[in-house]
């Protein structure tokens, strides 16, 4: 493989035309949560970029991860963007295995020591110097402290990754860690949910190959473009709760008009994730519109937050200030999908405006 | 009906639910066509944007109605361009090859930018065009 090969010319040897690439651009666009303008930009940028060295390991997981972007809904999206980058390792997807797999991996980390994507799917168990998950004999700490250091990124899927997830959960008996409790020096994205939806991965993916740089993250590592708002925020129902709507049981009239499910225990309101425009499975439909509250499964700890039916009581509602205060003052969806709106503009202006940071890493 | 073991009864869906989301959609492309008609400028509205249920989708689909275009682009999957019944707002619909709808768009222009030719194609097709001219005539004709 030429490494100075731009994904531009991949494109045109793969037969793929300009149409179909801006089509997948403005695909992108709509999910990233960017204006429709940007679509056209993003065909522009990635066309000239080389294509990245991708490793993935896969730690102390359940494998509904990789599942869930194998079975993604957009076949054509994700197999599109992984021609684009070098998948160099993936023990579940790759053909070698054993001995050969493995000196694949250490090739790859050699060959492109600084300028690989690391992708972490699974928590790090420390008890035993992390004997309780080992791959090829050594342990996950060992292998994540190695593959971090030639890392110029690592993106952790999965809350497990990310926070610990469930076999951080209590008692935690293998001191499971996210990798941000190992890895210090990196930059780390984190993209939580159990599993997390496909193709906020591949968007992040795709940040990555348009500005050659790592999204905009809030305070727990997490891409804004994807999780800057609240399942609440985004939710279909949400008049309803503006109204005052809720089904008290899950077999009411209020449950079978589409009500509200706040009184159900749905954690919508302090979980920040896109299920509820990206929606899953072919978009059909998210927990929400197939009637159950959300489990809140992106947020850190959220298996040891007490039952996933007992309402939020207003002390949970701290880290959603905007909602409880645009709840308090009465103030209509309209207003609030208008706020929502004017935010997306306005991340995009303040990255445009930005292009001296669009440098590709390494 | 005595045997029924659930006694589901789905007397409204919840999808058919207008939740007043639609109307600030139209607002927004009212004003991009506006602005279209003045300058020439025009853009585009991501129907992902905002929260719409899909009878909110209905709604708009027959409010805009049906104009006097409309195309089908093969590629890597089937996009689909109405022209609405107001000159220059157009559906636009992203398929993928599975059918599946990827993305949706209300596109306010003279043209929209998916039907375009792009440059780096058409300079692949001239060279193609231009090695066919260049071939012995029997060869050409053949």
């Amino acid at each position: 493989m030429n490494p100075a090969k731009t994904i531009g010319e991949r494109l045109a040897e793969a037969g793929v035309s300009r149409r179909a690439f801006l089509k997948f651009c403005t695909a992108l666009a709509s999910m990233m949560a960017l204006p429709p303008a940007a679509g056209p930009a993003m065909a522009q940028a990635i066309a000239t970029r080389e294509r990245p060295s991708v490793i993935w390991l896969p730690f102390q997981e359940c494998t509904g991860c990789t599942e869930s972007i194998t079975r993604s809904h957009t076949p054509t999206l994700e197999s599109l963007i992984f021609d684009l980058v070098s998948l160099d390792y993936q023990e579940t997807l790759m053909a070698a295995a054993g001995h050969q797999a493995e000196a694949v991996l250490a090739a790859a980390m050699k060959e492109n020591f600084g300028k690989y994507l690391l992708i972490v799917d699974g928590s790090v168990p420390l008890v035993e110097d992390g004997a309780y998950s080992c791959t090829a004999g050594r342990s996950n700490l060992a292998l994540l402290k190695e593959a971090a250091q030639g890392a110029a990124a690592i993106i952790c899927v999965g809350t497990c990754s990310s926070y610990g997830g469930i076999p951080r959960a209590a008692p935690n008996p293998t001191q499971a860690v996210p990798v941000s409790a190992v890895v210090k020096d990196r930059p780390i994205v984190n993209v939580p949910g159990c599993p997390p939806i496909p193709v906020v991965i591949t968007g992040v993916l795709a940040h990555y190959l348009t500005f050659g740089n790592l999204p905009e993250l809030d305070p727990l590592g997490r891409p804004k473009a994807f999780y800057g708002e609240t399942i609440h925020d985004r939710c279909y129902r949400r008049p309803f709760y503006d109204q005052g709507r809720f089904a008290k049981t899950f077999d009411d009239e209020g449950a079978r008009s589409g009500w509200c499910l706040y009184e159900l225990g749905c954690k919508g309101p302090v979980t920040y994730n896109a299920c509820a425009t990206l929606k899953w499975n072919a978009g059909t439909s998210f927990p929400i519109q197939s009637g159950h509250g959300c489990l809140g499964c992106s947020e850190p700890d959220f298996w040891d937050r007490g039952s996933f039916y007992r309402p939020l009581a207003a002390a949970d509602w701290g880290s959603a200030k905007t909602v409880g205060a645009a709840a308090a003052a009465g103030v209509a969806l309209g207003a609030a999908a208008a706020w929502a709106a004017r935010r997306r503009q306005d991340r995009f202006v303040k990255e445009a405006a930005a292009p001296a940071d669009r440098k590709p890493e390494g | 009906m005595q045997d029924e073991v659930f006694p589901l009864r789905f007397e409204r869906a919840p999808a058919a639910v207008l939740t007043g989301n639609a109307r600030p959609v139209l607002a927004e492309v009212a004003a991009l066509a506006e602005r279209f008609a003045e300058s020439g400028a025009g853009g585009a509205v991501d129907l992902a944007a905002m929260p719409l249920s899909p009878a909110d989708v209905d709604w708009l689909r027959g409010t805009l109605g049906r104009g006097e275009v409309s195309a089908v682009i093969e590629a890597a999957g089937a996009s689909s361009v109405e022209e609405t019944a107001f000159a220059g707002v157009w559906w636009v619909t992203h398929r993928n090859p599975l059918g599946e709808v990827v993305a949706e768009l209300i596109e306010v222009a003279a043209v929209p930018a998916i039907i375009a030719a792009a440059r780096e194609d058409a300079a692949a097709g001239a060279a193609r065009l231009a090695a066919i001219v260049a071939a012995p005539a029997a060869e050409a004709l053949a």
